[in-house]
This record gives C-alpha cells, sequence and structure tokens, in this order.
C-alpha cells in the first residue's frame, strides 16, 4: 500500500482526536500527529486508561524527569527512568486520582525525526477516596521521536516552570556522570571527533538554547550522531576549540542521569585572527549505555540562571 | 563602526578583463585547494568571512573573492541570511561567527545584485539584529533593485533610533529611485556632526550616479565644500569610466550624472557618445553637454527637434524640457525657434516651453494662434494651458473656434486650466 493510504486515515483519525482548539498557521501533518500523541495521553488520564496514555510513549526509552517547578536544569531530575517505572506510578496514581484536564500545546518544534513539545495542562485532580477537587495546572516539556510514521514520547519533563521561577540549586551527587562530561570537554579540546561523538546516543538530539528560558527561541541543530559526525568532520578542520568545564549539578537514577555544566569555550579559527570566548551553560540528558553515560538530548548555551542575573532574557 | 572596503557593483570590469579576474581566481582558488568545485570554494570564503572580524583584511578580501565568483556561489550565501538554517551541517554555535558570516553574505549579495536574496535581506536590518549585520543589509537592499517590498522594509528603518541606520536606509532609497527621504541625509551632512557627515558623504559617493543630485545640492550649501568637491570628482571619474559600459543603462544614467556634476572634464568622453548605438544614451549625452555649456549638444538637439522622425523630435522635446528646466540655457534659442520656417521646430518649441513653464515664452506663443500649421496651434494652446497666463484667455478662445477640431480640443483644454477666473 503506498504511503498516501498508509497516512491519510492516521491523518483523518488524528483530525478527530484533535481538542476544539484553534489549529496554528504553522500546523504541518507532523504537528497534527504530535497533537494526536498528546491528545492520547490526555484522553487517558481523563479516562484512567494507563495502557491508552502509555500508547503514545516509545517504549524502548521513555524518561520521567521533575523539573521540580524550574526551568533550570539545575532544579531536575530523574523521577521515572523506564516506561514499566512510568507506567506502574501512573497506574496507582490514576487509581487514587481522576485528572479533568485541558491542555494547551504551547509550542512545538519539529526537526527531522525528532520534536520538542511544551504544555500547559489545566483543570482538577479528583482524590478517589475523599472526592476532594483540587484545582490543577501544569506545564510539561516533552520529547519525541519519530518511529514507522508514528510519533512517540520519548521524555516528559514535569513540573517544567517558566522564565520567571528563578534559578535553582545544583547538587552533583553523581560523580561518574560529572566525570564523564569531564571527558566529553577533554575530547573537545583535543580536537577528537570520534571522542566526541562516542559520548552520544546513536539518536541524539542537541538543541541550541539561545540562552534562552523560552522554548519558542529554542533550536533543534542535530537530530542524531551521524549529523553531529558528518559536521565535526569539517568543523573540527577549520575551528579549534578549548574547553574548560565545571560541573554544576549531576544526578541519576538508575541508568538515567540529569547534568548541568558551565563551559569556558575558546574558539580559533585556520581561516582567520578572530578567537571567540563564550560562557555557557548546558543541559544534559544522559543515560547509561554499556557502562558508559552517554549524551541523549542537550541543550546548549542554556539561560544561565546566575544569582543575580535578570530573570527574563 | 566597522569598515567594509567600499565597492562598486557599477564599475563592472570589461568583458574580457571579467573573464581574466575569474579565471585567475579560480586557477589560484584549484592551487590552493587542489582541485575544487564552486561550492567548496564558496565554503572555503565563507570560512575565511566566519574566523576574521568583519571589515579586516581577510574579511574584505573574502567579500571580494565571494564577488568574483559571483551568482554560482549566491545559494549559499542567501542561506547565511536565515538563523533557522545554521543547523546541522551549516550549524555555526557562535553569535559573533554567525554576524560575520551574515554580514559578509549581505554584502556580496548587495555586490552581485542578486535580487532574489531582496526579502532574506530585510528580514536582516531589523533591530533584531546586530549593527554590522543591519547595515550590510541596509547597504546590499539599495543595490538589489525596486521591490514594493523593500521600499516598504527600507522606510521603518527611517524611524531607527540610530541616526546612522536612518542615514544607510535613506541612501539605499535614494539607489531605489525613492527620493523622500533625500532631507535626512541632507540633515546628517548639515547638523549630524563630523562623523555622520563624513558616513554619509562617503555613502552618497559610492551610490554612484544615484547621489549625484544630492552631492551636488550639498555643495551648493558651502558646507563640507572640500570634501564635497572631492566626492564629486570621484563620482565625475567613476561616470566617465562608465560612459563605455556594455549596458546602454549604465551608459545613460552616467551621462545624466555628468549633467549634473558639471564638469568641464566630462566634455569630451559625452561627446564621444553622440554616436552611441541608442538613443537615449545620445540624447542624455546631449542634454549634459548643453548643461556643460558645450554648444554641440545644443546642436545635435534642435537638429533632432527639426527631424523628420517622431521618435527623435519626442526624445529631444523630453531632452530639451530637462535641461531648461535643470539649467534654463536653452531658452533664448527655443524662443528664437518659435519664429522658425520649420513647423517642426515652431512645434516643439512650443511644447518645450509650456511643459517648462517659461512664462517669458507668453507673448511668443499668443504670436503663433494663427500660424499656417494646425500642429504648430494645437501645441500652442497646450502651451498656454500649461503656463495658465490670464492673459492666454482670448487667444485660447479664439483657437477654441478654430477650424482643425485637434486645435480646437487643446485650446478648450487649456481654458479648464486657467479656471473661471
Amino acid at each position: 500500500m503506498s504511503l498516501i493510504y498508509r497516512t491519510l486515515p492516521i491523518l483523518f483519525a488524528s483530525l478527530l482526536l484533535i481538542p476544539a482548539e484553534p489549529v496554528g498557521a504553522a500546523e504541518t501533518a507532523e504537528t497534527i500527529l504530535i497533537r494526536q500523541a498528546l491528545e492520547k495521553d490526555r484522553s487517558g488520564r481523563r479516562r484512567g486508561d494507563a495502557e491508552l496514555v502509555v500508547s503514545s510513549y516509545d517504549e524502548d526509552r521513555f524518561i520521567v524527569y521533575d523539573a521540580a517547578g524550574s526551568i533550570d536544569g539545575r532544579g531536575w531530575s530523574v523521577l521515572h527512568e523506564s516506561l514499566e517505572a512510568a507506567e506502574a506510578a501512573l497506574e496507582t496514581d490514576l487509581e487514587q486520582r481522576r485528572y479533568d484536564v485541558k491542555r494547551s500545546v504551547v509550542f512545538i518544534n519539529v526537526w527531522k525525526d525528532k520534536a520538542f513539545v511544551t504544555t500547559v495542562d489545566s483543570g482538577a485532580v479528583i482524590d478517589a477516596a475523599s472526592g476532594v477537587r483540587t484545582p490543577y495546572k501544569q506545564n510539561l516539556l516533552w520529547t519525541f521521536r519519530k518511529l514507522d510514521d508514528e510519533w512517540l514520547a520519548t521524555g516528559i519533563i514535569v513540573a517544567l516552570g517558566d522564565s520567571t521561577a528563578g534559578h535553582a540549586m545544583g547538587r552533583v551527587e553523581a560523580t561518574d556522570v560529572s566525570e564523564a562530561l569531564q571527558e566529553h570537554a577533554a575530547e573537545w579540546s583535543n580536537g577528537s571527533r570520534s571522542g566526541i561523538t562516542g559520548d552520544l546516543t546513536e539518536e541524539v538530539v542537541i538543541v541550541d538554547a539561545y540562552f534562552s528560558s523560552n522554548p519558542a527561541k529554542w533550536l533543534m541543530i542535530f537530530s542524531n550522531r551521524e549529523e553531529i559526525d558528518e559536521w565535526l568532520d569539517s568543523r573540527l578542520e577549520t575551528v579549534q576549540y578549548s574547553l574548560e568545564r565545571s560541573v554544576l549539578h549531576a544526578v541519576a537514577q538508575g541508568e538515567e542521569a540529569v547534568a548541568v555544566t558551565r563551559d569556558k569555550v575558546t574558539a580559533t579559527y585556520s581561516s582567520g585572527e578572530a578567537r571567540i570566548v563564550e560562557q555557557r551553560v548546558s543541559t544534559w540528558l544522559l543515560t547509561r549505555s554499556g557502562g558508559s553515560w552517554q549524551v541523549d538530548w542537550a541543550w546548549w548555551k542554556s539561560k544561565p540562571f546566575d544569582s543575580g542575573a535578570t530573570v527574563l532574557r | 563602526m566597522y569598515s567594509v572596503k567600499p565597492y562598486n557593483a557599477f564599475a563592472r570590469p570589461r568583458a574580457a578583463a571579467f573573464l581574466l579576474t575569474v579565471g585567475a581566481s579560480f586557477f589560484i582558488g584549484a592551487s590552493a585547494t587542489g582541485c575544487s568545485t564552486t561550492e567548496e570554494q564558496v565554503s572555503a570564503q565563507i570560512d575565511v568571512l566566519a574566523g576574521n572580524d568583519v571589515g579586516s583584511e581577510r574579511w574584505n578580501g573574502a567579500v571580494d573573492a565571494l564577488t568574483t565568483i559571483g551568482r554560482p556561489g549566491a545559494r549559499q550565501l542567501v542561506a547565511l541570511l536565515n538563523p533557522a538554517l545554521y543547523r546541522g551541517v551549516a550549524y555555526r554555535g557562535f553569535r559573533d561567527e554567525i554576524e560575520r558570516t551574515a554580514a559578509g553574505a549581505a554584502t556580496v549579495l548587495g555586490n552581485i545584485r542578486h535580487k532574489a536574496a531582496s526579502a532574506s535581506m530585510g528580514g536582516l536590518m531589523t533591530v533584531a539584529y546586530r549593527s554590522s549585520e543591519r547595515l550590510a543589509a541596509l547597504r546590499a537592499l539599495g543595490e538589489l533593485g525596486f521591490t514594493d517590498a523593500a521600499i516598504t522594509a527600507l522606510k521603518v528603518q527611517l524611524k531607527d533610533k540610530a541616526p546612522l541606520i536612518r542615514l544607510l536606509a535613506s541612501v539605499s532609497l535614494v539607489k531605489l529611485g525613492e527620493n523622500s527621504a533625500q532631507d535626512t541625509i541632507i540633515n546628517a551632512v548639515l547638523h549630524g556632526g563630523q562623523e555622520l557627515a563624513e558616513t554619509a558623504i562617503g555613502e552618497l559617493e559610492r551610490a554612484n550616479f544615484h547621489g549625484v543630485p544630492t552631492l551636488v545640492d550639498l555643495h551648493r550649501s558651502g558646507e563640507h565644500g572640500a570634501r564635497l568637491s572631492k566626492a564629486l570628482e570621484r563620482v565625475r571619474d567613476q561616470l566617465i569610466d562608465q560612459l563605455d559600459d556594455d549596458d546602454p543603462e549604465i551608459r545613460r544614467a552616467s551621462a545624466a550624472g555628468l549633467g549634473d556634476v558639471a564638469d568641464a572634464l566630462a566634455i569630451e568622453p559625452l561627446f564621444s557618445l553622440l554616436e552611441d548605438p541608442s538613443n537615449l544614451v545620445r540624447f542624455y549625452a546631449a542634454s549634459a553637454l548643453v548643461r556643460l555649456g558645450d554648444t554641440r549638444g545644443g546642436e545635435f538637439l534642435f537638429s533632432a527637434l527639426a527631424d523628420a522622425d517622431p521618435i527623435l523630435r519626442l526624445n529631444a522635446i523630453k531632452s530639451l524640457v530637462r535641461v531648461q528646466q535643470s539649467s534654463g540655457g536653452v531658452e533664448s534659442r527655443l524662443l528664437a525657434c518659435l519664429q522658425h520656417d520649420n513647423a517642426a521646430l515652431r512645434s516643439g518649441a512650443a511644447q518645450i516651453l509650456g511643459q517648462a513653464k517659461v512664462h517669458t515664452a507668453l507673448d511668443p506663443l499668443l504670436s503663433l494662434i494663427d500660424d499656417s500649421d494646425a500642429q504648430v496651434r494645437w501645441n500652442t494652446a497646450i502651451a498656454l494651458g500649461h503656463l495658465g497666463a490670464a492673459g492666454s484667455r482670448d487667444a485660447l478662445e479664439k483657437l477654441s473656434d478654430d477650424g482643425d477640431e485637434t486645435v480646437a480640443y487643446y485650446a478648450q483644454w487649456a481654458l479648464q486650466q486657467l479656471g473661471s477666473g
């Protein structure tokens, strides 16, 4: 069956599932499919149907992170390190509470077969035992990948703060994560293409956050390791990097970790006299594979959130 | 402020020299890099832009090299104007680096007049971008040719807080034939302080023939006299050089500009253009000669005014109207033509004196209302209508009863111009 005949029913079904909210002018087939996945999640929560909720999650890799009300990565930690753990927690949660929520999709950013999305859930949570209805509002950051024409959530960062939330205090608990990130920085300073890409998962996504905490300003710049490898092939011939890295935050749970680093990046060019020195804060989501920590998602140039810095940038 | 090496897109090399230049560039490029495609050469020069400060010698060198490569590199350069395209293999992580490449790309695309870049350029000059990017885009947009979108985008920049942005937007508007912002330039020179005045004059100097009328107006003001004289000399030399350009439009505009510059050094080069294969070029050269006080220009124009070919007569009329309006240098000869035996000269002179609103021509025109040639009479009626003098009412009422329908029609039209009074 041709692609169009396979895709059209999915698109049609997805249109039926989309809540009655205005569709943006930049809507594409991909964003419609992502909205479908988000609606499955919301609809499953409303119905108390954990199976429907997780049907939009990637069974090979799905992590839930807790942002603890901050958009500063130093406040983030791993909440559930696998789909099984997330599903078990969800089932328990849905037994005890009923979610009467609506979901606003604030922003969808798609690049090739990867995407990130921000949503705001609002409504009420009803306690099953007491019937007490509590107002509910939750900002979420989702990561997605497209697999066999279907968009699946690979991660959710819950309790996300906004740009007014200010900075969080980091803690370096996972020393092995910290060491892995220091070694990664050394690979940049050594100009080692294989060393750099060796610390990345095959499906790694890099986002340039442009020093902003506003996801609308973020740009996905690489959607897999192969792309980065191809970029480094020419990049390292013309630019020499030197990275001085300090790890501000590193926490792990099982095989998953979150970290934040501050780098002083110095770049010189083989084609010219310019020299760039830049301070960068980066947020990393890592996974352990074969005993080594590898980067799976990274936000380069995160908003610094330094004490005393202006909150809004 | 950064210093970008002035580039004049109009001063194009002759065809053979151009090919030699391009050929040499490719040879040098190929020798340096082994053997490379144009795309690779463009990429290599973009890396040079990225690695050097805007306005530095090497950065300017890369701009020159990319300008020489020209349109084959345009696609890669246009991509540099859009920050959303700095991803994947094209990723450049440093804002300073993006600034250097974007400013360089804008400069080159302006130099090679890649009109398709106009829309991207409009975005680059907004306040969200850095100064050097905005300045490069503003300069480039003036080279890319008229579009409504470009004019609108430039007019928005006229409200910018920075005087330099407003100045460059004005100069670009002038280059696009939109003179409404000329006052901004004049203000920058006369009241903007020494640095801004110098920048404004420099920009006008590089604006080729587009900047000449403003430079001439400024020169008349007496301020910055020495600097403006120098600028006019440079423009004069450039315009004289361009009289041999392959493009007749460049030759025409250069001849017109030389008429404004009014420097005797231009007389002989302009005279040689009276044999130009292009009608328009010949007429503009002749007009310029008249304005420079050279009688050979007048001979050419009045000879054409008497020609049997209506196209030549029409061109002569347009040219003489321009000359009369700008310098008044042909008034006496036009008045004399009203009495000439040749009806074409009488008719043409009446048209010119009317369109140029030469009020001293009223009485000589009134003497033509009984002319034996109908065309002379109707052109006299039209001229009287243009002058709008109450003293012509009786004559026009008489012409409105003329036996020739065309004469009567235009006499009625002219009476309407006079109004009921």
